[in-house]
């Protein structure tokens, strides 16, 4: 699967069609966002990336806890590790976007603020496992504390901002709801979120193979 | 580029400023173009790592 073909020629053939679509193609124009509603299928997607890969990253927690087998730790573990760059990407891009549109980099907006509590919560987890030698242990601590990092998520990202004001969409005294056009719909779902998901997934099984190939040469 | 739109938020009256002279200029291509120039040199630099490493799992087969 992981040596494979097809999913990867996918891959690009959605990308492609995600940046071509998404800045050709035609767009509801809102006030305050104008043509930056396109970041939707960037920045959007970025979050939506990383919730899948996070998720992926967390079953193998559990697998591995349940067989105790070391290669599902190397895949939560390098699954994390791409959800924490969509992360970080979806942080920056969205600080960009924000420059634009709310009028500066960083508003303490809840959901800002939410993120980048879930992002700490993911980095502490690579430095626990780090902090430990031992390597059973390290990969039975980290995989417990994944699956409570993966839960944080909620709260931070999903819960809080919409119960408080906020400036994303989504939250009290903002009712836009950017996804609801269905020329926004045609690009993001079946082009930007499947297309940056599978490219996550592919650097990650590459890392992983990598990963993988060294354990190899090394016993 | 302006960094808020005008501070109407009923929304209504005014039509929302849209980049329509940049797709006038034909100046849109460019973007387009050098995004997928981007894109396909990351497609390309994954693409032969993805080779390299099939070579060294093979090699310690």
């Amino acid at each position: 699967m992981l040596r494979q073909k097809w999913w990867k020629i996918v891959c690009v053939i959605l990308l492609l069609y995600t940046v071509v679509a998404g800045f050709l193609g035609s767009v509801p124009a809102e006030p305050i966002l104008n043509e930056t509603i396109r970041n939707l299928y960037f920045h959007v997607a970025m979050w939506m990336a990383m919730m899948i890969t996070l998720t992926v990253s967390v079953i193998y927690s559990v697998k591995y806890l349940r067989t105790n087998k070391h290669v599902y730790d190397i895949y939560a573990l390098e699954y994390a590790k791409t959800g924490i760059l969509f992360g970080v990407l979806g942080l920056i891009t969205g600080s960009v976007w924000a420059r634009w549109t709310w009028g500066s980099f960083w508003s303490n907006d809840p959901k800002q603020l939410g993120a980048t509590i879930a992002l700490l919560i993911y980095l502490a987890y690579l430095v626990l496992r780090n902090s430990m030698t031992d390597l059973d242990k390290r990969a039975r601590i980290g995989a417990v504390y994944n699956i409570f990092a993966f839960a944080m998520l909620f709260p931070t990202i999903w819960i809080v901002p919409r119960m408080v004001d906020s400036l994303h969409p989504g939250g009290m005294g903002n009712s836009f709801n950017i996804e609801m056009d269905p020329r926004l719909r045609e690009v993001f779902y079946p082009g930007a979120i499947p297309g940056w998901t599978l490219l996550g997934v592919w650097i990650t099984t590459l890392r992983i193979r990598l990963q993988l190939v060294a354990e190899r040469r090394h016993n | 580029m302006r960094l808020l739109a005008q501070g109407d938020t009923s929304g209504a009256n005014k039509p929302v400023e849209m980049a329509d002279k940049f797709r006038a200029d034909g100046k849109i291509y460019v973007v387009v173009a050098v995004v997928v120039v981007i894109l396909l040199g990351i497609f390309v630099y994954v693409a032969r790592l993805d080779r390299k490493i099939t070579t060294l799992e093979k090699e310690l087969k």
